[in-house]
């Protein structure tokens, strides 16, 4: 094509463009008259302006509309840009008709690429333009301009309430008269059936007079996620959202935390916060982090108000606390009842506000009071002022700094790595800092086409640190002077290369230099911008916080560069080493738990955080947070202690990724699925390359059954060329899931050549061959997987994999085999508790009951904080216990303790959980006569694939569903009767083709056949 | 954001006097601008990530990085104004956008896997083929150049009709037309590279 040709071509397309769709063809007909190979190219070209509207071109283009002073919309003409934030930007503009200044607001027009997302803003719009009342802002139009949606309201002049609650707590009077006046206003959009959702004191406006205006109703929908879908898709918002979310957090309603649907009781939560803060001066629910704020809306109650403002109307706390309630029931059910119960305290109000001002002091003295109140406000904020713009902190608490290697000039190598490593831990106690991440420095250093270990220079950590969007990078260096030492610490702007804080100390010998190097680093914190009360607070001393042992320090830094690169396996024998030079050195211990429990060996690593606990009083805050949380997550398996550490943890460090992933992973095993992916989805922002946070996302995402998003998150991870093993297993889930035998092997072939990891692959395989009922093959590969963990040192998981098969060959009713297997895994690892609360389950259902009642007995005594210990494995061995006394009625009273967790995560399996208990259940359910109840208990499993995946458990479900069903046909007449034989007879034949090939001899799979012949 | 009356985060004067001042020698002025042009360089880099990733923040910081650290490395050149910036902006982010998406091509030809840009930049491919985007538009260029800056405008630099207009000294009608046939011509050839 020329240049020519296409400006032809360009010329009549365009015109077509501009005409209806329906006249084009008369159009074209003329204009291409004499020349039908244009009039093709043209026709060629419009035929794909359908699919342009939904390809890249569109959704991409125009991230924003921009109006210019002049642009016309209607009968406005804009005047000036009066504001810009993330969701548009707001305009003053004249209706040249009326004469007024009116405000247009213009959406990005993201809102507008989803039709049904525009209909539904129209819609909302439409109707928040209908209200008509003084506390509601008035919309007068609304309209699309270049595909962007715009709204036309009235313009304000005067302030969001957001301002006058920064400057303090409202006089008590204030607060009910704007109280009542939002009151009014939502009564009045309630009326119409129009609910806020998203009402804070940025959305309220207070106008120059007084008058208090509700802004933006309809629109709070657009910006929320559509459906609960939608809500649990893996959504991140963007950096700078997230702290319109954390806002916005602290006035939603449990109910919208939930993500359930929420009705006009949620506007008056928010309302009951708004009001709460307007008289406290500080919000109801404020944490540091918003899933923390999240946590505090579902759980706690607000502080009273009146430890923070004395004198407070009772009756006007009560109204406070009436809308804060957690049920929606329990709220005021309508605004226009809270309107009035409001209107009523307005009277008293008034004399009440001015004796929560005064006290009891009389009138006569009220002017000395409130002047010199009045002056101190004025010199605090003078002085405020001053504070800011002399004293402004180098760093803040959003910027990230990357440390650098040590330059070491001493000759002596054992400062090398030890030092930064030091440091580290100083620079990490600190809440207001935060490092790097490890695995974020490996990334860049990748993009930075050096390899993963290289050294720190200064040269190298600047690019480093701006290419990672760091604020900062901390260069130290040591260097001998006679006997003694100087340590220098430099914090350098990585974009300017200016200094912006240094220190120097001297050390008068080797054994000096950690706590000079701890002073130092303490003193560059509060240089840095961090508030002396936290320095002070989080400042272990170095050689307490650590080592005292240089040696020991050394070895314990180099096991990370050892892990980063070969894996824990690899980086074991340094941290041991670093045991064996200082055995105080309780992060080493901690460490070396983690990398034990990564080598899924939960005894040794049980050991180790044992040990760390003890000691953790060598370490340093942060550090014994993380000893004690790993300690009560792993050691004594108290979860709800555990899960308050975390919180603790992240309170102090709100920027710590572990203790969010922790806290996650904590939740799971309750089966609080949903908070653990919140949690963790918090982790992601805060470390975006942390490969642990995709390795629990896909795990959260397969339990809630989740499948596509399972996939994405793999796919996300691997797109950032992060991947391991768990994402493969997660593969291998979604490959067993979707019958996928040949994605199945592949994935099975990821791990080839990994040693301390093929036993679990092939217990895997095994598993899956069972749950198929081909239990030769599945036996062999048991072999297998227990011989390869014996070659790798870890006996205990060849030890698990033995005690999973004999639970499984005692519920396909091969008890002999079941018995034998379970006392092979005890043999193997005599101290594990994965193995024994399997081997005791696996006895009490193959009809040893003392030797199953032996083992429960010693697991009741050494694990007896253990959560799941308590409340899931010993009731299930109990039930069991009870069923073969042919006793299902304590069977199932036993049972009652494992419902509140009963879909949590189990640690030491591969898949979430084989969900035992529940099937007991259904078991005794069955015995007990109770049809409809054995069916629901084992559909649970059916129902739950994504956590069930391929265990064994998932395959008899289906034959329990069919004995449920067969039973209640037994138990009920007429239609009931037959509809459950049908439901019945489907089931059995679901369960006799999943088996179509199995090994025939499997009694339980005879007994299947029998049954089935017997019902048809 | 309220609908009272509020200072305008962004006023286009600023800009462009740093920039000045930058051209004029004052290495901090480019600093100083950062901020400001942060937001409009996000913006443009959001687009490829939205709907995306999970973990598009840091993909389009990334990229939004890589745009300044090329645009410090290319030194004070001559900026006529924000516009005249944004479309500089504009055409760093198609090279990056394009390089990576042939890297990642070549990559996989050859078998290894060697990213020069963070691989957080991962944007979804399948979506928009960059390498067949940029084809296009080159070939778009041999037919009508002012078309063809104009995507690149539109598309990488995120700039309205306005800006766009403002940029090339076009009036927004003949932006707007031209736009609109570009976009036809251009995923007409995109999709007839892909079928091939």
């Amino acid at each position: 094509m020329t240049p020519e040709r296409w400006e032809q071509i360009h010329d009549v397309l365009q015109k077509a463009l501009e005409l209806a769709p329906g006249e084009r063809s008369a159009f074209l007909n003329q204009a291409c008259s004499s020349d039908p190979s244009l009039r093709q190219e043209v026709d060629t070209l419009l035929a794909s302006s359908d699919d342009v509207r939904s390809s890249f071109l569109l959704q991409f283009s125009g991230p924003r509309v921009t109006l210019t002073a002049g642009t016309r919309l209607g009968e406005y003409e804009v005047k000036s840009l009066l504001g810009s934030g993330g969701m548009g930007e707001v305009y003053r503009a004249r209706d040249s008709r009326l004469g007024r200044d009116v405000a247009i607001k213009v959406l990005p027009p993201f809102v507008s690429s989803d039709p049904n997302r525009l209909r539904r803003f129209e819609q909302e719009a439409r109707a928040a333009a209908a209200l008509n009342h003084p506390n509601i802002l008035a919309v007068y139009q609304m309209g699309t301009y270049e595909g962007a949606p715009y709204l036309v309201s009235e313009l304000l002049e005067g302030e969001t309430l957001r301002e006058p609650i920064r400057r303090g707590r409202l006089a008590v009077r204030k607060a009910i008269d704007y109280g009542v006046q939002i009151a009014r206003g939502l009564a009045a959009a309630h009326e119409k059936g129009i609910v806020h959702r998203d009402l804070k004191p940025e959305n309220l406006f207070v106008t120059k007079d007084g008058r208090l205006k509700i802004l933006d109703f309809g629109l709070a929908k657009l910006t929320q996620p559509q459906s609960s879908s939608e809500n649990s898709a893996l959504t991140l918002t963007e950096g700078t959202e997230a702290g319109v979310v954390m806002g916005t957090v602290g006035y939603m309603s449990p109910e919208q935390v939930r993500g359930q649907p929420a009705d006009h009781r949620a506007d008056i939560f928010a309302f009951g916060a708004i009001l709460y803060e307007m008289l406290a001066g500080k919000r109801a629910f404020q944490k540091p982090t918003s899933p923390e704020t999240m946590t505090a809306i579902l759980n706690e109650d607000p502080p009273g108000i009146s430890g923070v403002t004395p004198n407070l109307p009772p009756s006007l706390q009560r109204v406070v606390h009436r809308c804060l309630e957690k049920n929606p029931e329990q709220r005021f059910q309508s605004a226009s009842d809270l309107a009035f119960a409001l209107d009523a305290l307005s009277d008293s109000g008034s004399s009440s506000s001015d004796s929560a001002v005064h006290g009891a002091t009389g009138a006569g003295r009220r002017w000395k009071i409130i002047v010199p109140a009045t002056v101190t406000g004025l010199t605090l904020s003078i002085g405020a002022y001053f504070v800011f713009f002399h004293h402004k902190p180098k760093l803040t608490d959003k910027d990230t700094i990357v440390v650098a290697d040590f330059a070491n000039s001493t000759g002596d190598p054992i400062f090398d790595d030890t030092l930064k490593t030091a440091l580290g831990v100083s620079l990490q106690q600190s809440p207001f800092l935060s490092v790097l991440p490890d695995s974020t420095v490996t990334k860049t250093l990748q993009m930075m086409t050096r390899p993963p270990d290289a050294k720190l220079t200064p040269d190298v950590t600047r690019e480093l640190c701006q290419r990672a969007g760091s604020k900062a990078y901390i260069s130290g260096s040591i260097g001998s002077l006679g006997s003694e030492f100087v340590v220098g610490l430099k914090a350098i702007n990585c974009q300017s290369g200016d200094s912006i804080a240094q220190e120097q100390v001297t050390a008068a010998s080797k054994e000096k230099v950690l706590e000079a190097l701890g002073e130092a680093a303490a003193k560059l914190r509060g240089e840095l911008g961090e508030s002396l009360a936290t320095v002070q607070k989080f400042d272990v001393p170095l050689e307490q916080a650590t080592t005292s042992s240089l040696e020991a320090l050394k070895a314990y830094s180099l096991s990370f560069g050892v892990y980063n690169r070969d894996g824990s396996a690899a980086s074991m024998p340094y941290l041991l080493r670093a045991i064996e030079l200082d055995p105080n050195f309780a992060a080493a211990y901690n460490e070396a738990g983690i990398s034990y429990s990564y080598l899924n060996q939960q005894g040794r690593a049980g050991e180790y955080f044992g040990k760390a606990f003890q000691l953790r009083g060598h370490a340093s805050e942060r550090e014994r947070l993380d000893i004690t949380a790993n300690y009560y997550q792993n050691v004594t398996g108290d979860l709800d202690k555990a899960i308050q550490v975390f919180l603790q943890e992240t309170e102090s460090y709100p920027r710590t990724t572990e203790a969010y992933i922790n806290l996650g992973i904590a939740y799971a095993s309750q089966g609080q699925y949903e908070k653990a992916v919140e949690i963790t989805k918090h982790a992601l922002r805060l470390a975006p390359g942390d490969i642990g946070c995709y390795d629990d996302l896909t795990n959260f995402a397969l339990d809630l059954q989740h499948f596509d998003e399972a996939r994405q998150i793999i796919q996300a991870a691997h797109a950032r060329t992060l991947d391991n093993r768990i994402l493969h297993i997660g593969l291998y889930a979604l490959a067993f899931l979707g019958t996928d035998p040949a994605a199945m092997a592949e994935q099975q072939q990821w791990f080839a050549g990994q040693p301390n990891y093929e036993n679990l692959v092939l217990a895997l395989a095994s598993d899956t061959e069972a749950y198929g009922g081909h239990l030769g093959k599945a036996r062999e590969l048991t072999k297998r997987a227990v011989d390869s963990a014996i070659r790798a040192d870890n006996k205990e998981s060849g030890a698990v994999w033995q005690a999973n098969a004999a639970v499984q060959q005692a519920a396909y009713g091969n008890a002999a085999e079941a018995r034998q297997t379970a006392e092979k895994a005890l043999k193997l690892a005599p101290a594990s508790q994965s193995s024994e609360v399997e081997a005791a389950l696996a006895f009490a259902m193959a009809g040893d009951a003392a030797r199953a009642e032996t083992l429960a007995q010693d697991l009741g005594k050494r694990f007896p904080l253990d959560t799941q210990m308590q409340s899931l494995w010993l009731p299930a061995i109990q039930a069991q216990l009870a069923l073969d006394r042919k006793n299902p009625v304590s069977a199932l009273t036993a049972l009652r303790a494992t419902t509140p967790i009963e879909l949590g995560n189990i640690s030491w399996v591969v898949n979430g959980s084989c969900l035992y208990h529940v099937y007991v259940r259904g078991e005794a359910y069955l015995a007990a006569g109770n049809g409809t109840a054995a069916a629901a208990e084992f559909q649970k499993i059916l129902d739950h694939s994504g956590i069930v995946w391929n265990c064994w458990t998932g395959a008899l479900a289906h034959l329990g569903v069919a004995r449920a069903n067969a039973l209640q046909s037994r138990t009920s007449q007429g239609a009931d009767a037959d509809a459950a034989r049908v439901r019945a007879l489907a089931a059995y034949k679901d369960f006799l083709t999943l088996w179509k090939d199995a090994d025939s001899d499997i009694p339980i799979l005879k007994q299947a056949k029998a049954e089935y012949a017997k019902l048809q | 954001m309220s609908w009272g009356v509020q200072l305008s985060q962004f006023p286009p004067k600023t800009v462009s006097e740093l920039l000045s001042n930058w051209q004029a020698g004052d290495e901090q002025a480019l600093h100083e601008t950062l901020p400001l042009v942060y937001d409009e360089l996000r913006r443009a880099a959001h687009r490829y990530m939205r709907n995306e990733r999970p973990d598009h923040t840091l993909q389009s910081t990334a990229l939004v990085h890589e745009a300044y650290l090329r645009l410090e490395k290319q030194g004070a050149a001559e900026f006529k104004n924000r516009e005249h910036f944004l479309a500089i902006c504009a055409q760093l982010m198609r090279q990056i956008l394009v390089e990576y998406a042939r890297s990642r091509k070549a990559a996989r030809r050859d078998g290894g896997f060697r990213l020069t840009l963070d691989d957080a930049l991962a944007f979804k491919t399948q979506s928009v083929d960059m390498v067949a985007l940029d084809d296009a538009l080159n070939q778009l260029a041999k037919l009508n150049a002012q078309q063809s800056r104009i995507v690149e405008l539109r598309f990488f630099g995120g700039l309205s009709i306005e800006e766009t207009s403002r940029a090339l000294n076009l009036s927004p009608t003949t932006v707007k037309k031209y736009w609109a046939t570009a976009r036809l011509w251009l995923h007409h050839q995109i999709r007839q590279s892909s079928d091939q």
